[in-house]
């Protein structure tokens, strides 16, 4: 069980665009569904989407209280952060849109929820007001390469990018960058029983031509105490994050471009982890208690 | 021998990235909506004309709308709405009520405030309101252009709009009417798509 999981979240290390759909048979994107729904519905619909993207960025990005003071060092990681959904982020109160004749609200799906539609009439008219289905997801996954380059004066830098071009004209190119320090502590306690740390991190995340522009930030301390090849570590951070939604839609009758600004989420966050150094290889898995709860699993190579 | 195990790990880690990709992705079908307008368009000039029409081929449009849609993952058309914009006017500006029928069906009755330009409304806002005859017209025209689409025919689904008012105040010879407007059937279709999502 453990290892399927771990194959799974692994598996998503190349894939950034794993967290979007593929159609099988034609050009299909969330913005397709959200083109049917105006302001208050498009946020409804993917606000588990935000919660989940904003945990999962804000996270993997340690796994120790440890930096050098000074010698040069680096190391390549993998991040596969895994963010579960409950039952309450699988349907939003969805209203049927203003030219609809009688305003109606009823649960419908958020992307994460239902693959089926749900519709509502109006006993007057006839008229009938569908709402989209959602993916049907139960976790949502996002990985991320970093290079860990170090150390001048305790700090270390940290680099997170990913760029690809999905070679589908619906989602485009999606672009992943993140740029930190991560500043040691423990140089100003040398009587401190435990390895301290202080990370400063900030991320972009762009998905097709605007249709996702995500970015993060987050400042926090960690803490580590090394028993030969285990290190856990645990950190408290306060997480930032906003999101906007871009698609177009004729719903109202007229072509439309509408951007969706969802409000700046803040929210402390927890980290309780471990690493497992093996030489050359270093491995490590966490549990995140912040907006949603998430787990992240790393894999580094090097120093 | 520990160096050896750690390298041994590595390899079987790195192995794993690169072969869980298929094994996340799960198939679904899912229920999308495509919303759609269909427009026609009205013309007042003078100070006598109360009545206008139109010759609206609505199964064109459908059809460019749905190009890229399956026919047959199509579950549904719906009437959903109506929506009106004066899109030009130069003459009398007064309060118009009226109706519009299709094919002689009563589909939408409008009560607006003014024509002027960039004047707009929908039936969810009191200005225009669906009326059950031509919605239930409608839906029975939609369901037999499907039905006859999935068939592998080319139905036709040509409707004659038309559209009358009174105007308050009355235009007059000095001041007569000259202005352009369009009212708007909203359509959803509800229809199936087959995808691949990431659930690990």
């Amino acid at each position: 069980m453990k290892r399927s999981r771990l194959r799974a979240v692994l598996g998503l290390a190349l894939l950034a665009f794993a967290l979007l759909p593929r159609a099988a048979n034609a050009e299909f994107s969330i913005g397709d569904n959200l083109s049917s729904y105006t302001g208050v519905n498009a946020k409804g619909y993917m606000e588990p989407l935000k919660n989940a993207l904003g945990s999962a960025l804000n996270s993997g990005l340690y796994s120790s209280g440890h930096v050098a003071r000074a010698g040069f060092g680096f190391r390549l990681e993998l991040r596969g952060m895994l963010v579960s959904f409950s039952d309450d982020d699988k349907t939003f109160d969805a209203k049927t849109e203003d030219y609809f004749p009688t305003q109606t609200t009823a649960p419908a799906s958020t992307v994460v929820g239902s693959v089926d539609a749900v519709t509502v009439q109006d006993p007057g008219t006839g008229a009938t007001f569908a709402f989209p289905g959602g993916l049907e997801l139960d976790r949502f996954a996002l990985a991320a390469p970093q290079l860990v380059v170090g150390s001048v004066m305790g700090t270390e830098g940290i680099l997170r990018y990913f760029a690809i071009d999905t070679g589908d004209t619906d989602i485009g190119n999606i672009t992943l960058f993140g740029l930190g320090v991560r500043h040691s502590l423990s140089q100003y306690l040398p009587a401190f029983p435990v390895n301290l740390s202080a990370l400063l991190f900030f991320q972009s995340l762009e998905i097709g031509d605007k249709l996702i522009d995500a970015s993060a930030f987050t400042l926090g301390v960690q803490a580590s105490k090394r028993y030969a090849l285990f290190e856990p570590y645990a950190g408290l951070s306060l997480d930032s994050f906003k999101m906007d939604v871009q698609y177009d839609t004729d719903v109202s009758g007229q072509n439309e471009t509408l951007k969706i600004e969802f409000d700046r989420d803040t929210n402390p966050h927890l980290t309780l982890g471990s690493a497992l150094h093996l030489g050359f290889f270093h491995l490590n898995g966490e549990l995140n208690l912040a907006d949603q709860t998430g787990f992240t699993f790393g894999l580094g190579l090097g120093l | 021998m520990r160096h050896r195990t750690a390298w041994i790990l590595g390899v079987i880690l790195l192995s794993l990235v690169f072969q869980g990709d298929s094994c996340v992705l799960e198939q679904r079908r899912i229920s999308a909506i495509l919303g759609e307008s269909v427009p026609a368009e009205f013309h007042t000039r003078g100070f006598t004309d109360t009545v206008d029409d139109s010759i609206i081929d609505v199964g064109k449009e459908i059809k460019e709308a749905i190009e890229d849609i399956d026919v047959e993952d199509i579950a549904n058309i719906y009437i959903s709405g109506g929506c009106y914009e004066v899109l030009r006017s130069e003459g009398h500006n007064a309060r118009r009520t009226g109706q519009v029928e299709i094919d002689g069906n009563l589909v939408l009755t409008f009560d607006v405030p003014d024509n002027l330009k960039g004047r707009t409304g929908n039936s969810g806002d009191g200005t225009l309101a669906l009326q059950a005859p031509g919605v239930t017209y409608l839906n029975n025209r939609l369901n037999t252009f499907l039905a006859d689409l999935k068939a592998g025919l080319d139905p036709n689904l040509t409707v004659f709009y038309e559209a009358s008012w009174v105007s308050d105040p009355s235009p007059s010879s000095g001041d007569p009417d000259d202005f352009d407007w369009i009212v708007c059937l909203n359509l959803q279709v509800d229809y199936k798509i087959e995808i691949d999502v990431p659930n690990p």
